[in-house]
């Protein structure tokens, strides 16, 4: 019944049918006159109905709030107490509430309550006492009692790996003690699982102490007698290291590769513990042949073994790896660990042993990488191009290693000739065909196309690349960034399609996490629920999460869209930031899938400008917005405030020079200028967003600038707070202005752009394009990929 | 220089090396969750000792597997083995695999055998898997079949491109029940390998 009433109240709520609410909700405590149920959602209508005027203290504060006299035990009640207050940003109490119905209405039930809505709500504190209420009311839940100390001990650690600032250095030694001695007195250890709990526990929780890394050894070596674990192999290793004893780190390497683990860290540990113990070379070289037979891995420890037992490199090692590996891909990342134990001379003498031709291509990259050889891409492509046409078509040939290494040379250069780009685009469209599959190249392909504004052709090969569920997290980056100046198209697949498919990751899957989680502790996965907090943190904290809210929100203020729901959703977003009492971005954007030395690529005017944003970059986008926001009511809130005391605002010029483009930078101190000062220099800071030339940059900057200074002008134009005529008057001409140079704006980029191609086709670039056996492009493909987006622009 | 270690959930965001092959399925997030949950020893991941992951890429593969069956069919299924396309040609996937059968052939699993499936033309894959002991056990007619080829209505009609083969390596406790040196006559049906 409860759920229908809250049903039809909020209903009435959306629809600000108030007077029906109250009459409804007056029914209903007539009927129910000792429900709290009804008095909370007459509260909530009240709040609704007028949140400014609601009286917070006297209506939820006083009866519900931390030193509250009203106490319920009705789950109804307490969800909707909750979520009540994490509207109003009030999360300790959002969770209280259920911790004081506890204690005065104990039942596994509410228990079960408060530790589900705990885990949803990241509150590793309130997690680890709702566990151990759990343990007191067991003989009602369907799991032993045991299970919920594990869970208790999950949650310290949880609270001393992501929320160590939320408790005190006192409660932390008592949290630890509580932990370990919950699960001593749960010995003996009924499975794997809790095993692991407990050596995480000693291993997290307590000082590091002979005594701690003794006891690690004792419990974790049994197990290994009758199972196969490897976070149990990992902290076995580690303590077995600790208590510097060589005759029990070989004991445990020994054993553990007698189980069959071929392990390069157990191997290692196994060599040097073996050498402390005065073991022979040879001895040992043969022990681990015996257990492992011939792998990468055993003959690379021929290399450590030298480097342990006589302090160099032996040829004999070197070329016992190398017959083998020579021509393998991971050859060069092997060897150059060793690299300064081995002499130039003598890696050279025995690689040229196993391809004196130099007729292998994996060969030739590897001597290329250990810089064996003098570097010629052109040379070492032309040489090794047939292999091209007989590799499987799933086959990744490292051919690409030398295109690579062509376009890098170029895209180091600040303001790269856009000669030079459409030259590289050139070369990696030719290089796609033969080598459809290789994503190395096809993202750089990508870049490249971002690089002139040209996002559908860029998008085309991102489709290409099929990138899907949690990938789109790492990898949106590449096409998504500034999409609302580059390229902002609700018709197209790009907005319409993958935009909103790819949110789904936010929107579903980490909605779903909490579930998940709450089934891992049910099903006893503890040693990967830490990792799934942490998953969980970085998907909410997701800097491409929060980047493509900010964007489309950009979007609909360029499309004069209601953007409601998009607010409320980002608000949403905000409080369960904020409630994890560590407001920050979690960059999980991949771009070592470009290059190891990415850093070179971002800098201003550099190929990858149009993606270089930090999480200044969105700490600043997520203020403007939330000024926008605002800026009609005149108010100014707390949430901008705690933003910007997150943010070096002595420098506000540096601040926004160093992590914005400059119109963007200008933009926001419009912006900021009206909540600041009530735009008393709005006048003049339009005019320096007039100032800015829209073509100095002839690459995305066209269209981003020009979007930039649109947008900037209908949200303008859409303040009724803006009073000044002559201000008014300035933002009507300027938007005239800009409209009526925008098709002459891209037909020039459009004119520069073709004769950069007719430029390729002269002098050195056509001749390397035939050196390499390579067709030009066809410029009619960009024209109207260019010409697409003009028409999108110009009716914005 | 390899190093076996657990998959933890945020590896998924350092799997672009990997997943970015056009072979290797990316799975919803909900899915690999799933794995982790119900078989958490049974998800692990290859590491690259010499690669600085603040640079390069670190993980050169992983493994998914998880336990099914009852009795007499306990055991193993291997559900991804994927590598790097750095990292191939070097036995990581045999490694990755002989891994997974040393965890699963002891307590708490104690499987009679692992499976897994290859699709028939795949020569590549089922040489690399006959050379781990693995054999053909049963051909599964229509398993790799698109909702446009629909459920396959008779065993008769093989595809090679369509059908996978179930492959089978047994375990000392298995006795041979799942080798047969027949194995690629024997057909079965898609819902005929759910456990």
């Amino acid at each position: 019944m409860s759920d229908k009433i809250q049903e039809e109240i909020l209903g009435l709520i959306s629809k600000s049918s108030f007077k029906q609410c109250y009459a409804r909700l007056g029914q209903l405590q007539k009927q129910f006159p000792n429900a709290a149920y009804f008095k909370i959602l007459e509260a909530y209508v009240k709040f609704k109905q007028s949140p400014s005027k609601f009286e917070y203290r006297k209506l939820l504060d006083e009866p519900y709030g931390l030193k509250g006299t009203n106490i319920t035990g009705d789950t109804r009640s307490l969800e909707f107490l909750h979520n009540f207050f994490m509207e109003l940003g009030k999360y300790n109490e959002a969770l209280h509430v259920y911790e004081r119905g506890n204690f005065k209405f104990p039942s596994y039930e509410l228990s079960y309550h408060w530790f589900t809505k705990a885990l949803e709500d990241a509150n590793y504190n309130e997690m680890g006492k709702a566990s151990l209420q759990l343990a007191k009311h067991c003989d009602s839940g369907f799991l032993p009692k045991r299970a919920y100390y594990f869970w208790n001990a999950i949650s310290t650690l949880a609270i001393m790996r992501f929320q160590k600032d939320t408790v005190s250095e006192p409660k932390k030694v008592l949290l630890a003690k509580l932990a370990r001695q919950s699960l001593l007195n749960l010995k003996p250890f009924e499975n794997v699982q809790e095993i692991i709990v407990y050596c995480s526990v000693l291993d997290e929780l307590f000082p590091a102490s002979r005594e701690i890394s003794e006891e690690i050894v004792a419990i974790t070596f049994i197990n290994f007698d009758t199972s196969v674990n490897l976070y149990l192999k990992n902290y076995i290793l580690k303590h077995a290291k600790l208590l510097n004893s060589p005759e029990k780190l070989f004991e445990v390497c020994s054993k553990l590769i007698g189980k069959g683990l071929d392990d390069y860290e157990l191997i290692i540990n196994l060599i040097d513990a073996a050498h402390k113990l005065s073991k022979p070379q040879e001895e040992l070289q043969n022990w681990i042949n015996e257990n492992l037979g011939d792998s990468r891995n055993t003959r690379l420890a021929r290399l450590k073994l030298d480097l342990v037992y006589s302090k160099s490199v032996s040829e004999s090692s070197l070329s016992y790896y190398l017959s083998k590996y020579h021509n393998k891909p991971c050859c060069s990342i092997d060897v150059s660990r060793y690299m300064d134990h081995i002499s130039t001379d003598m890696l050279k003498n025995v690689m040229a042993k196993y391809d004196p031709t130099d007729n292998d291509l994996i060969h030739h990259c590897n001597a290329l990488e250990l810089k064996l050889l003098e570097s010629n891409s052109i040379n070492s492509y032309n040489k090794f191009k047939e292999t091209l046409t007989k590799k499987s078509i799933t086959d990744y040939s490292s051919c690409s290693a030398f295109i690579l290494e062509i376009i890098k040379s170029v895209c180091k250069e600040t303001n790269p000739d856009l000669k030079d780009i459409l030259l590289c685009i050139t070369i990696l469209e030719n290089y796609q065909t033969k080598d459809p599959h290789n994503f190395d190249t096809m993202c750089w392909l990508i870049v490249l196309y971002m690089y002139l504004g040209l996002v559908p052709d860029a998008y085309f090969h991102f489709s290409n690349l099929k990138i899907k569920n949690v990938q789109t997290d790492s990898m949106d980056y590449l096409i998504f960034t500034r999409f609302s100046t580059l390229f902002p198209n609700k018709q197209s697949d790009f907005y319409s399609k993958t935009f909103h498919e790819h949110n789904n990751l936010y929107d579903v899957s980490l909605a779903n996490l909490p579930k998940y989680i709450q089934i891992a502790f049910e099903k006893n996965s503890y040693s990967k629920i830490p990792g799934m907090f942490e998953m969980r943190d970085r998907l909410m904290k997701s800097h491409t999460r929060w980047m493509k809210t900010l964007e489309n929100l950009q979007f609909s203020r360029l499309c004069n869209d209601k953007r409601s729901n998009i607010l409320q959703k980002m608000h949403t977003d905000w409080r369960s930031l904020e409630m994890t009492g560590d407001i920050s971005f979690s960059d999980n954007r991949d771009f070592s899938i470009l290059d190891e030395h990415f850093g070179q690529f971002f800098c201003r005017d550099k190929v990858l400008e149009y993606a270089n944003l930090s999480k200044e970059s969105i700490m600043l986008g997520l203020i403007r917005e939330l000024i926008i926001e605002v800026l009609p009511s005149g108010e100014k809130t707390k949430q901008i405030s705690i933003l910007f005391e997150k943010l070096p605002l002595a420098n506000l010029e540096d601040l926004l020079n160093n992590n914005l483009t400059k119109v963007e930078s200008v933009s926001f101190l419009i912006f900021f200028e009206i909540y600041e000062n009530n735009g008393k220099e709005l006048h003049s800071l339009i005019s320096k967003l007039m100032d800015i030339p829209l073509n100095a940059k002839q690459n995305w900057n066209i269209s981003h600038i020009y979007l930039t200074k649109i947008t900037t002008l209908k949200t303008l134009d859409s303040l009724k707070r803006i009073k000044d005529k002559e201000v008014q008057k300035l933002i009507k001409n300027s938007l005239k202005e800009l409209r009526g140079c925008c098709d002459n704006l891209f037909k020039g980029y459009s004119n520069t752009l073709i004769q950069a191609f007719e430029d390729l086709q002269r002098g050195e670039s056509n001749e390397l394009l035939k050196e390499l056996d390579f067709k030009p492009e066809s410029v009619k493909n960009t024209k109207n990929s260019l010409l697409s987006i003009q028409k999108n622009v110009r009716n914005l | 220089m390899t190093t076996i270690q657990p998959f933890e959930p945020v590896d998924l965001f350092k799997t672009n090396n990997v997943n970015l092959d056009i072979l290797t399925e990316n799975f919803p997030l909900e899915f690999y969750f799933e794995y982790m949950i119900l078989w958490p020893d049974l998800f692990f991941k290859s590491l690259e000792m010499t690669v600085d992951p603040d640079f390069k890429h670190n993980i050169s593969g992983y493994m998914m597997a998880k336990t099914e069956g009852k009795t007499t069919e306990w055991h193993t299924h291997i559900t991804a083995v994927t590598v790097a396309p750095r990292f191939r040609r070097i036995s990581l996937a045999s490694k990755l695999c002989n891994t997974l059968e040393t965890m699963t052939d002891v307590m708490p699993h104690e499987v009679n055998f692992i499976d897994l499936f290859v699709k028939c033309n795949n020569q590549l894959a089922i040489k690399l898997y006959e050379k781990l002991g693995y054999s053909v056990y049963r051909r599964v007619v229509g398993y790799y079949n698109s909702s446009q080829d629909g459920y396959p209505e008779t065993l008769k009609k093989v595809d090679d491109n369509k059908d996978a083969f179930d492959m089978r390596k047994a375990m000392a406790r298995d006795k041979g029940r799942s080798v047969r040196s027949d194995g690629r006559n024997h057909k079965c049906y898609p819902h005929d390998v759910r456990f």
